[in-house]
């Protein structure tokens, strides 16, 4: 079988960003922790205050650096379209939700990955809902769901949040008093800036390129049978398999894993409403920073949601401190709502009344 | 050319018929069809295998020229 | 009467939603076939439809955003706006 350019790019993809999640996790992430676009916009959100969890302040240049790699190379490569308006409220709240669910679980999709690829137990049974929230969410696809058609938009609108992520590394290189940062705990561990930029942008770019995406990979199984985008959440899995195994820092098993917890039940329902919210959305997390940096500007809203999210999720106690037990009860109840609205937009969203 | 007389036949049999002449005669073959659902389905393999296709209309039936 | 013999060439269509690429290939028929929308064609992640006939204007309909016939490594326009 001829073996398409489409499946070489996301394979290549995926072995650097698998190689560069193990070199950040040594230079000084959190362990299993290399990326993960819901702690690290989370963080960001302590950063400028918007929370005061003191264990997780810190502006993560990773995430900048994503943006504005998606920026620079949709810039040179023609793709940069500002469009928007594609049901943007309801793609805040689906963000906000996203950001629950993620949370509850201590991770996105892309950091469920890599937690797997550490040994990580706990992700797997995250792999179950992940899955199951993505098979509930094709099936109102295949129901007709839609947010709508997104129009053109002009080039001030598509190109804000890129701007908005120069002006926070500006703070964070030029004007650090302005900003919190953590001095214990998850938030204080992370790699030189500049480390962290620099690959920030590489995966920007190779993503944006590719269009990486761990929620596309399952869905387009599902609904297309095609395994072309999983290929590249498979090879991060593996690289980083692979340099977990030989700098010592695998370990398999459920308990004591670094920042996680071990309740079943709700490791497998939060990824599951990450997994509906992020197939309902387009895309998961990491794919809507790409899609912002390409000037989408409902995916810079939905990041938007991310961030308010875990603002809320911090303010209101529902995530609290990682205990290794799992959410209380305030953490339980927002994910069973946040089920219950997702799947409220999914059934008002589809065709399924016409089709009867 | 040599060729092969899909026609009246059903999924997935016209596409294993040219799988297997194409085998035996790897040059080409001329495919007859009575249906555009094998239409597509042997161009869409012939593609997927390299070769080239094209066809004549005549009557409701199609002949598919499969070569390099 | 005979057509002159014609070069089949592989197109593409693609959609405002899956949604819509479900209905246009229910409206075209088995031979086409849904697939992810071709990298070089869109930076969008997306469900494409994949057909080889030549008769396809009638099926398309408003959710249909273009349509593409395969020219060597590349994407020609046959159909779409803007």
């Amino acid at each position: 079988m001829k073996v398409s350019k489409e499946k070489i790019g996301l394979a290549v993809t995926g072995i650097i960003v698998g190689l560069s999640a193990v070199i950040l996790t040594i230079f000084g992430n959190p362990k299993n922790m290399g990326f993960c676009i819901a702690c690290f916009v989370r963080d960001m959100a302590g950063a400028v205050k918007l929370h005061s969890a003191a264990v997780v302040q810190y502006m993560r240049p990773e995430v900048i650096g994503i943006v504005l790699g998606s920026f620079f190379l949709s810039l040179a490569k023609g793709e940069f379209k500002p469009r928007g308006g594609s049901s943007p409220f309801t793609r805040f709240i689906l963000g906000f939700l996203v950001m629950i669910g993620a949370l509850t679980f201590l991770g996105c999709p892309l950091r469920m990955v890599l937690r797997l690829a550490g040994g990580d137990l706990n992700a797997l049974v995250g792999l179950f809902g992940f899955t199951c929230g993505i098979a509930v969410g094709c099936f109102f696809i295949s129901k007709g769901f839609s947010l709508g058609r997104a129009y053109k938009q002009n080039k001030v609108e598509g190109i804000a949040l890129p701007v908005v992520n120069v002006v926070f590394l500006v703070a964070l290189v030029a004007f650090p008093s302005l900003l919190a940062f953590s001095e214990s705990g998850p938030g204080s561990m992370h790699a030189p800036i500049l480390l962290s930029l620099i690959i920030g942008l590489l995966v920007g770019g190779l993503a944006q390129r590719t269009r990486l995406c761990m929620a596309g990979g399952i869905r387009d199984i599902i609904l297309l049978k095609d395994w072309t985008l999983a290929l590249g959440s498979v090879m991060i899995f593996v690289v980083a398999l692979i340099g977990n195994l030989v700098t010592g820092s695998f370990k398999l098993g459920f308990t004591g894993q670094p920042v996680a917890q071990t309740s079943h039940i709700w490791n497998f329902l939060g990824m599951l409403l990450v997994g509906l919210a992020s197939v309902l959305l387009g895309g998961c997390p990491l794919r809507q920073l790409i899609m912002a940096g390409e000037g989408n500007t409902d995916s810079a809203v939905t990041v938007l949601g991310f961030f308010v999210g875990a603002a809320f999720a911090h303010n209101f106690k529902l995530v609290g401190n990682a205990t290794e037990t799992g959410p209380n009860v305030y953490g339980k109840s927002a994910v069973i709502i946040g089920i219950v609205i997702a799947l409220l937009i999914a059934f008002f969203n589809s065709r399924i009344k016409e089709e009867k | 050319m040599f060729e092969v007389d899909c026609r009246g036949l059903s999924c997935p049999e016209p596409v294993i018929n040219t799988k297997r002449a194409l085998k035996s005669h790897p040059e080409g073959v001329e495919v007859l069809v009575d249906n555009r659902v094998p239409l597509e389905n042997v161009t869409r393999f012939a593609h997927a295998m390299g070769y080239n296709a094209s066809s004549v209309e005549k009557e409701g039936e199609w002949r598919i020229t499969i070569k390099k | 009467m005979e057509n002159n013999n014609q070069e089949i060439s592989e197109k593409v269509a693609t959609f405002r939603s899956h949604y819509g690429a479900m209905m246009f290939r229910r409206r075209y028929g088995e031979g086409c076939k849904l697939k992810p929308v071709p990298r070089s064609l869109s930076s969008s992640c997306g469900t494409a439809a994949f057909f080889y006939g030549s008769q396809w204007e009638e099926y398309i309909d408003e959710n249909v955003e273009g349509v593409y016939e395969k020219a060597g490594d590349e994407w020609r326009k046959l159909y779409g706006e803007e």
